[in-house]
């Protein structure tokens, strides 16, 4: 069962692929508007060295915003859940923060930070930072009122009663806003770079799309995907190891 | 002798947006002796729930006292055991962790109680289930599960907030026999809330007949039937008149209506 729906996916995509060649070569499409499949295959071995250069950069970008993102949306959200003060305090703002479009920040950043990695990071940080925030106060509040009063008549003091009851079963809503915050965190860097950078797939992209290098341009995408599915399926991995008992979990064929 | 648990005038007034609050409880006073299983019976709404809850200490009266072993209860009263209609077990635990997250909670080794733990285990039919996770078990094993974990340390006292009313009928039976194997082997003080009146009957020594709201107690019912009491008690005529005696009062209470649809 398993098997088979892999071997489906990967006879659609070679599918697709067929059609995309032969369309390509019969109708003479010109390569700067549409590069044939084998073309940006081509390019994608030939470039590996520069295109691998880029993607590290890239990656280093989204891994350090993500983490950060991650170390201060958890703690921020548990104190947003716990205190009614904080909520009333802190929300507004972060809502406020989150309405405004976080590319329009990008160019305040380099004002702030120049053209090093910190102006992407810090795209990245603040666009992965607001999914994990909701998604971790909504895992907070679902407890079952009764949980609390259980621990309550156990004697147990409010951190113990949040270590051992609140945040396992938090865990679960908290990997939903980490996955979420994966997949944004590379559009957040990407961002960054595109605003100015010599580094990194967007200043790659960039070139490729001034020098009319559509090939490049698309072995480029190629990478920029492989980068976010790693990442993607690095938290995915994360939260097998940390929820097996979760329901998410369990519908997986061990 | 004074009662274990005595409640003196208990009130509970729950605010309100608008106007005045809703009267939960009124002027209960209830004497409850140790080793003795009492329970609450009532439609819903008639503050059953609250009354235990103000027992343990989870929920402050309005007006009056709840003490237990004459003293005060004024915040929550930890040397006890709470049994609720969700078996509230933790996914990310087995029955063994279930059952031993109570000396955690505590902040007290487990390793000691680990032996009493499966023990107690067994002794509701689950052993061999130690290792497993809830919801590799039905949900009848899984309330045999929080029983054990509210008994586990030992409490003299045993809150039970209808403990079974999410249980199929047969389990449910299982269930109600099994708890009073429990009780007569530990003699602990139940509390026992059902909206069940043959359950109630079955299981206790007094009922306590309540009011639709706002709570009150209508009458205290001893029921004066041999124990062990096996399931066969229940075609017996005397449990039938204790049955009856509590329907009518229901029926009186205007809680069961008969005789098809009223004008409002």
């Amino acid at each position: 069962m398993q098997l088979s729906r892999h071997l489906w996916g990967v006879g659609s995509f070679l599918l697709i692929f067929v059609v995309w060649e032969l369309a390509v070569r019969v109708f003479k499409v010109p390569p700067y508007l549409v590069p044939a499949p084998l073309d940006v295959a081509r390019e994608l071995v030939e470039n590996a060295r520069h295109l691998g250069y880029h993607s590290l950069w890239t990656a280093l970008t989204v891994l350090v915003g993500f983490v950060a993102a991650a170390v201060f949306a958890v703690p921020a959200a548990v104190v947003i859940a716990s205190s009614l003060v904080a909520e009333r305090l802190l929300y507004p703002p972060m809502v406020a923060t989150q309405s405004i479009p976080k590319i329009a920040l990008a160019p305040l950043f380099v004002v702030w930070f120049g053209f090093g990695i910190a102006p992407k990071v810090a795209v990245a940080f603040l666009i992965a930072f607001f999914p994990i925030v909701i998604d971790t106060i909504v895992g907070l509040r679902s407890m079952d009122p009764a949980m609390l009063q259980l621990a309550r008549a156990m004697g147990a003091p409010g951190w113990r009663v949040f270590w051992k009851f609140s945040l396992p079963h938090a865990l679960p809503s908290i990997f939903g806003g980490l996955k979420v915050a994966s997949t944004l965190a590379v559009v957040g860097a990407l961002t960054g770079e595109f605003i100015g950078s010599d580094k990194g797939l967007g200043y790659v992209l960039l070139q490729a799309s001034g020098n009319l290098n559509t090939t490049l341009l698309f072995a480029t995408l190629v990478a920029l995907s492989v980068l976010a599915m790693v990442f993607f399926y690095a938290v995915e991995l994360l939260e097998r190891i940390a929820i097996p008992w979760h329901v998410s979990q369990r519908a997986h064929p061990a | 002798m004074s009662a274990f648990i005595q409640t003196a005038g208990l009130v509970k007034q729950f605010p309100a947006k608008h106007g005045e609050g809703t009267l939960a409880v009124d002027r209960v006073d209830l004497d409850i002796q140790a080793g003795e299983f009492v329970s609450i019976v009532g439609p819903s709404g008639c503050g059953k729930s609250t009354i235990m809850s103000m027992i343990a200490g989870l929920l402050q009266p309005t007006r009056g006292t709840v003490s237990i072993g004459g003293q005060v209860v004024s915040k929550p009263f930890t040397d006890v055991g709470i049994v609720f209609q969700r078996d509230l077990l933790l996914d990310w635990r087995n029955v063994l962790g279930n059952v031993l997250v109570q000396f955690e909670m505590r902040g007290l080794p487990c390793a000691p109680h680990r032996e009493r733990a499966r023990a107690l285990i067994a002794s509701v039919g689950l052993a061999g289930f130690e290792t497993n996770y809830p919801w590799q078990l039905s949900g009848g094993m899984r309330q045999r599960v929080s029983i054990c974990r509210a008994l586990v340390h030992e409490p003299p006292l045993l809150l039970m907030d209808e403990p079974f009313g999410a249980l199929d009928a047969l389990t449910r039976e299982q269930l109600q026999v099994d708890l009073q194997d429990i009780w007569q082997r530990s003699r602990k003080t139940v509390v026992f809330i059902t909206h069940s009146i043959s359950e109630a009957v079955f299981l206790s020594d007094r009922v306590v007949v309540m009011t639709p709201r706002p709570g009150r107690i209508r009458e205290i019912l001893p029921i004066d039937l041999p124990r062990p009491r096996n399931l066969a008690v229940r075609d017996s005529s005397e449990f039938g008149r204790y049955n009856r005696h509590i329907g009518e009062l229901f029926r009186d209470l205007g809680v069961i209506r008969e005789g098809g649809a009223r004008a409002a």
